[in-house]
């Protein structure tokens, strides 16, 4: 009886993914031919776009469009953390005025509000503050009071704020009421067990929605128009209002409109990294670990 | 596949909307009181398509009573852009099909991928703007005008150099501020103030920010802004007229359209029979008639 010779160690065969590469392959062809035609046409009129992208208007209305957005998504996000917490709080005059703040600024377009802040002193001539008793304290004229970029920031703050309560409320309700009891029985006041237990994994489901909101408002900044400030979209309006090179201006923006979003995307990759630590799906999240991800895999297929 | 026929019954009503949606917008219906007769000899230098269509499509932005804006109905579009084109297609043997381009953004791109053979809405005529439309002039801008609030108590004006140092809005592209940053220059190289002029995209939300206090005055058509005055309920009144020098509004062509020569004749067919005269006259702005309709370069040139 001869022994029966060692089994040889198995070899390990990669797995061929020939459909991957075929499909890879299709999908770049057509990405290249699209741009191609694209860079191609003439009808894009790309010198007039390279002679705008960078001109002076342009400039101040990428910079405008910045200030708007950045100021309405801090403010806005923080009216929202604020209004969320009154919803959810036990009290009911508050949870009936954070209800019927959301409710009313969902329900009122942004254009109208807009133009509602903007020409408020046809509405009140004049803002004052009097103390019954003690007469009038302090008076203005209406206008010299809100100026134009405050009317815009107010009303796209307001706007914001009823938006991102519900996303933060959201997140707050995704996280399990088990949590809090548990954060109080390790001797944590309800604060802190707020803080350090429950708004960390909340922020795991507000994220994604906030990145869309923010993205959104960034565009949301082009109503300005209507009351004279020139926020980007409007620059490259005016220039094309004169020349009538239309689509040409229209690129421009959107091409600062893609770079701002982009900046805004990866920012919201790395805050979403940042709150991810300890979720197993997402512990390894990293640039190498998005290439790897995008490129075709080595070694043993998983 | 009840999922699958709510589905197709989701779409089908969905695309029945788009469909109600975009019949609202095109083929508006139209106010004119002028009758018009086709001429046969125009109607033979027309291009065999527009000739055998029998119509031709032209798009508005209609938001600047009384040049062009919906009537009393909210339905109908009337003024003089709708009185003179719609003689013009007429005398053309053409039935005009009038379309809301939902703003100005859309009429230059419409005029170039042939979605409208003409426009009309205010379009200044200017050589930057010939190198990719072509016009023909239909109505000569050089009056101008300006609303503050009736408040305010100032004299009328007539000078432009009167405004230096002064806040005075503008409607943006228009020749109207060309002619507000000119006189701005000429302020400043005077070594007086010069003029802030805050750019608002339409009319209607300029005219609003001065009623509200925001912008002291705002610059513009005299006509235009003599109704918004005197549709203001006594808010605003003409604060300003003045005299400048000519400066064109135009039918807007595609570039080097093959409608641009029948267009300019059809007008100047309403010129000589006396038509022309009466709509300009039918909304009181006959100092602007010219005398001779004329179409691209040849406009800027006769000034």
């Amino acid at each position: 009886m001869a022994a029966e010779p060692a089994a040889a160690p198995l070899k390990v065969v990669r797995k061929r993914h020939y459909g991957r590469w075929c499909s890879a392959v299709v999908a770049l062809a057509v990405v290249a031919l699209m741009i191609n035609s694209m860079v191609r046409n003439p009808n894009f009129e790309w010198e007039v776009v390279a002679r705008n992208l960078t001109s002076d208007s342009i400039l101040a209305g990428v910079r405008m469009t910045i200030e708007l957005t950045f100021i309405s998504v801090v403010f806005g996000f923080a009216g929202g953390i604020v209004l969320a917490l009154m919803r959810l709080s036990a009290n009911p005059v508050l949870v009936a005025v954070s209800w019927t703040y959301t409710w009313l600024f969902r329900a009122v377009p942004m254009l109208v509000q807009l133009f509602l802040w903007y020409n408020i002193a046809a509405l009140y001539p004049r803002l004052g503050l009097s103390i019954p008793g003690l007469g009038e304290l302090w008076s203005a004229p209406t206008n010299s009071v809100i100026s134009p970029f405050s009317a815009a920031v107010i009303a796209l703050v307001m706007h914001q704020a009823a938006y991102a309560a519900e996303i933060v409320r959201a997140g707050i309700l995704g996280v399990n009421t088990g949590q809090l009891d548990a954060a109080r029985a390790l001797g944590l006041t309800p604060l802190q067990g707020f803080r350090r237990v429950v708004l960390p994994q909340a922020m795991r489901t507000i994220l994604p929605p906030a990145g869309n909101e923010v993205i959104g408002q960034l565009k949301t900044t082009a109503v300005v128009s209507v009351i004279a400030l020139q926020d980007l979209l409007y620059s490259a309006q005016i220039i094309y209002q004169r020349t009538y090179e239309v689509i040409p201006l229209l690129m421009v923006a959107t091409i600062w409109y893609m770079a701002m979003t982009t900046i805004l995307s990866i920012g919201q990759f790395m805050i979403e990294r940042h709150y991810g630590r300890g979720a197993a799906q997402q512990s390894a999240m990293s640039w190498q670990w998005l290439l790897r991800r995008a490129l075709p895999r080595r070694g043993v297929h998983r | 596949m009840t999922i699958l026929r709510r589905f197709a019954l989701t779409m089908t009503l969905a695309l029945s909307v788009c469909a109600t949606a975009q019949a609202q917008q095109s083929n508006v219906p139209i106010k004119t009181d002028f009758e018009v007769s086709a001429d046969p000899a125009l109607e033979a230098i027309l291009p065999d398509s527009i000739r055998q269509a029998g119509f031709i499509n032209i798009g508005t932005n209609p938001n600047t009573p009384p040049t062009v804006f919906y009537g009393e109905d909210n339905r109908s579009l009337e003024g003089r852009e709708i009185d003179v084109m719609t003689a013009i297609a007429h005398r053309l043997g053409l039935k005009p099909r009038w379309n809301d381009a939902g703003g100005f953004d859309n009429i230059i791109p419409g005029l170039s991928t042939g979605r409208y053979d003409a426009a009309l809405a205010n379009l200044d005529v200017n050589s930057v703007r010939l190198q990719r439309v072509d016009f023909v002039g239909y109505f000569n801008n050089n009056r101008l005008g300006m609303v503050v609030r009736s408040d305010a108590g100032d004299e009328l004006l007539t000078e432009l150099g009167q405004l230096c140092g002064r806040t005075v809005g503008g409607g943006s592209g228009t020749q109207n501020v060309a002619v507000l940053e000119q006189q701005s220059e000429r302020c400043v190289a005077e070594g007086k103030e010069k003029i802030d002029i805050p750019l608002f995209p339409d009319r209607p939300s300029g005219v609003q920010s001065v009623v509200s206090g925001r912008t002291p005055a705002f610059f513009g058509p005299y006509e235009g802004l003599k109704y918004q005055a005197s549709a203001s309920r006594g808010a605003l009144v003409l604060g300003g007229e003045f005299e400048v020098p000519p400066s064109f509004v135009g039918i807007g062509l595609g570039k080097d359209s093959e409608l641009t020569e029948p267009v300019r004749q059809a007008l100047q067919s309403l010129i000589d029979d006396g038509t022309y005269r009466r709509i300009l006259d039918r909304w009181e702005i006959g100092y602007g008639a010219v005398s001779e309709a004329k179409s691209n370069q040849e406009i800027l040139d006769g000034r």
